[in-house]
Parts: structure tokens; C-alpha cells; sequence
């Protein structure tokens, strides 16, 4: 090896070392689901079940559009926004959440500015399926894709809850 | 080719012979050496803090001074900032170190709360006599550690009246509670008998629903959030320091707000 070979080989493995080490860590398997995140597929009797077990606490409907509805991972990514509450066929509360569209702001964290871009839809989420997190909500019983895979919600298609009213929806701890 | 970073005029070789031993002790192999230290010293921030290293003692004798700083900068007569009822957040936050799931409820008709150490009436508490004593509301923000907040309004009994009450000895220097969900906590005497700090048993003018600590917890508006424990189970007025859960995991002591 001539001496000026040399460095670049080692400064190769030194790249290689830099590079392919936590690269390894990353893809040696996947860490468990912390238990509060939500499984995938989850029928709606099992999204009840875990609500009930999360406390359920009182809370005025009117106090619950405008909240962000919040991934439960630790940066608590934004997914929408709730826009507000409507009965059920069943007798159940569905949460109103509009989704981001193209250039959506919501994500940003710029509440004054509630325009979610171009393509922004709303889908009905069963209360069963989120929980209040101080004055966020979390989405817990089913998973960002199912989210954005629910069917677009027709305003008017169902009866709006009056704000005056009080639901109890389960609570959860922050996520970081 | 010549490097473009060779300088044009060379130092005299003879520099280096002056200097031989000293350039023969240089080794990469330090500079290595150095930047693990290096490295493990900021992991330590991690470590239990009963860590007899010199590092460890260096950090907690650091933390220790900051308590006494805030300590001394603490008013008992200045008041927390409190807020209209329209402000408050219905229901609260929750947050413990362990999932909402894993709450478990205290019977309020059993729960009895003890009293030890300095006090000259240990006769235990029910919720019965608790609520006969005067109630203060405060209306006062919740400011967590861990970066967020909100307004909280919490009624109860101010927990000077109360040592007051079972004639606790008020020239001690630690309050400790121990609580159903083994969470000890423990706050300076001055905090205890600040007028923004009560044993609550109500929250927005209702029983304290069960996650948030039924039938009795701490609120105080001059500490962080951490330091306010829920489901207390037994109160002690003590000179011996007390230490906390949070505490024995390296978080400040004091914790003021």
C-alpha cells in the first residue's frame, strides 16, 4: 500500500464504521409497542374496552373543537384537528376531525391560522377511539393509517351534539 | 502535487529538536481517550444519583446548592398569580410515572390518613373530619417539569390550618407524605405553610375524580407539578431529610416555582 493510499483506506473504514454502525443498531429488530399505543385492526368493542379503562372523565362538548387530535408517540405529532361532536346511529359520539390536506398548517402549530390546505377532508372518529390529554385529545384506539383511511365525513349527514352537553371520554398521560 | 495548504516558509527544523520530548509524549491515542471521558461523563446525567463517584458527588453537591439558592430566594408572603374560572381546564391533565390504565382506586370510606413524627396529635384522619375543617379555592396554573401547563381550580383544606390543627411542630424543616401509588414526596416547611397550598379534596367544585388523586392530595401553587403527590395516605413532620420519588432519580429537591 503506498503511503498515500493509506489515509484514504482509513478514512473509508472510519466512514463505513460512521455510517453502517447505528444503521445495524436501527435494523437489529423492532422495539416493542409501548402498551398505550394503539394495535392495529382494533373491532369496536375492543376500542370500548380500553376506553373504560381510561377513566373516563366529564367533559362540555362545546370545550372540544379546535383541539388538535395528537399521535401517542413521543413527539405527539399533529394529525388534525377536532371540529366537533355528532350522535351515532348506535347512540354513540363520533369526534368530527379534519385532516390535513396539501400545505395543511395545522401541523405547523399555527393556531390562529386553522386553514389545513388544499384537499383537507373531515372523517368521523368514535369517541371510543381517542382520550383527553390536558387540552389535546390523542388518538388511541386505532392507528394514523386507519385515521386517514376512514371514510370523508359529509357535514350535515349527522345530528350535531350541542355544545351544552356532557360526554365522558377516557383520559391518558402525556406521551414524552 | 505540493499541498495548497503547505506554507510557503517552513519554521526552522531545529524548533523540533528543542522540543523532541515533548513531541514524543503526543498521541492520537489521547485525544481518544480524552473525548471517552469525555462521553461518559455526559451519561452520568443519566446514572442513579447515589453514585459515590467523584463526578456523582460533584453533580448532586451542584444540585444540593441550587435547592439552598432557591431555598433562600423564596417569599412565603408573596402570592402565586391566580386566574378566573373561566380559564379552567375541564377535566385536567393527568400524569404519573405509570400509565392512566394502571390507576388504582382508594376506597374513600376506608382510607384513614396517619400522622408521624413531630406532631402532638396522631390520632389518624377519615374524609368525614377532613371536610369539616375550613376550605380555601385556588384558582393557579399547573407547571410541569416536563414543559407544560394549565389552570387548575382545587379546593381543600390549607395545610397550615391543618398542622396547625394537629399541633405539628411548624420550626421543622421538612413536610413528607406518603401515598397509595408509593410516590413519597416531600416539601420544605415554608412551602407547607404558604397560603396556595392545601391537602385538596375537590377539583372545579367536585370530589377529586379518582386518577387525579382521591379523596385527598397535595396542591401547591410555589412548587413543580411533581411535587404536588396524589392519594396521600400519611403525612410526617420531620428534621430528617425526606427525599422523594422523582428526587431519588436525580430532580431537584426544592423544585420552586
Amino acid at each position: 500500500m503506498t503511503a498515500r493510499a493509506f489515509p484514504c483506506a482509513l478514512g473509508a473504514v472510519l466512514l463505513t464504521l460512521a455510517l453502517a454502525g447505528p444503521g445495524r443498531a436501527q435494523t437489529a429488530g423492532p422495539s416493542p409497542t409501548p402498551d398505550h399505543m394503539p394495535k392495529p385492526g382494533m373491532s369496536a368493542p375492543e376500542m370500548a374496552d380500553r376506553a373504560a379503562g381510561r377513566f373516563p372523565q366529564p367533559v362540555r362538548v362545546g370545550d372540544l373543537p379546535g383541539r388538535f387530535l395528537l399521535q401517542p408517540e413521543e413527539s405527539q405529532p399533529v394529525l388534525g384537528r377536532v371540529t366537533g361532536l355528532v350522535r351515532r346511529d348506535d347512540g354513540g359520539a363520533d369526534a368530527i376531525v379534519r385532516l390535513d390536506g396539501v400545505l395543511g398548517l395545522t401541523r405547523l402549530g399555527l393556531q390562529p391560522l386553522a386553514w389545513s390546505g388544499v384537499g383537507a377532508r373531515l372523517v368521523a372518529v368514535p369517541v371510543e377511539a381517542v382520550a383527553l390529554l390536558g387540552e389535546y385529545v390523542a388518538l388511541m384506539g386505532m392507528t394514523p393509517e386507519r385515521l386517514r383511511a376512514l371514510p370523508t365525513f359529509a357535514p350535515g349527514s349527522a345530528t350535531a351534539i350541542p355544545p351544552g352537553e356532557t360526554l365522558r371520554i377516557g383520559i391518558v398521560r402525556p406521551f414524552h | 502535487m505540493r499541498s495548497p495548504f503547505r506554507p510557503l516558509k517552513v519554521p526552522d527544523p531545529s524548533i523540533l529538536d528543542d522540543h523532541r520530548p515533548l513531541v514524543r509524549q503526543i498521541e492520537r491515542r489521547g485525544l481518544l481517550r480524552g473525548g471517552l471521558s469525555l462521553g461518559a461523563l455526559t451519561m452520568l446525567t443519566g446514572c442513579d444519583v447515589t453514585d459515590t463517584t467523584a463526578v456523582g458527588r460533584a453533580l448532586r453537591a451542584v444540585s444540593d446548592f441550587n435547592d439552598g439558592v432557591q431555598a433562600a430566594l423564596f417569599d412565603p408572603r408573596k402570592l402565586a398569580p391566580e386566574y378566573p374560572a373561566s380559564q379552567v381546564l375541564k377535566p385536567p391533565r393527568f400524569n404519573a410515572y405509570y400509565d392512566v390504565e394502571d390507576v388504582k382506586p382508594v376506597d374513600g370510606e376506608a382510607w384513614r390518613l396517619e400522622l408521624a413524627g413531630l406532631i402532638s396529635d396522631k390520632r389518624p384522619w377519615t374524609r368525614r373530619r377532613i371536610a369539616e375543617l375550613p376550605e380555601r379555592e385556588i384558582i393557579i396554573r399547573h407547571v410541569c417539569v416536563e414543559g407544560w401547563d394549565y389552570i387548575g381550580q382545587w379546593s381543600g383544606v390549607p395545610l397550615r390550618a391543618f398542622l396547625e390543627r394537629v399541633g405539628a411542630d411548624l420550626t421543622a424543616k421538612y413536610v413528607a407524605f406518603k401515598t397509595a401509588d408509593d410516590y413519597p414526596s416531600s416539601i420544605d416547611m415554608a412551602s407547607a405553610l404558604h397560603p396556595q397550598t392545601l391537602l385538596a379534596t375537590r377539583y372545579a367544585g367536585q370530589d377529586l375524580p379518582d386518577p387525579y388523586g382521591y379523596p385527598l392530595r397535595l396542591r401547591t401553587a410555589v412548587k413543580l407539578g411533581f411535587k404536588n403527590p396524589k392519594w396521600i395516605t400519611a403525612i410526617e413532620v420531620t428534621n430528617a431529610y425526606p427525599g422523594g420519588y422523582w428526587e431519588s432519580r436525580g430532580f431537584n429537591w426544592f423544585a420552586g416555582l
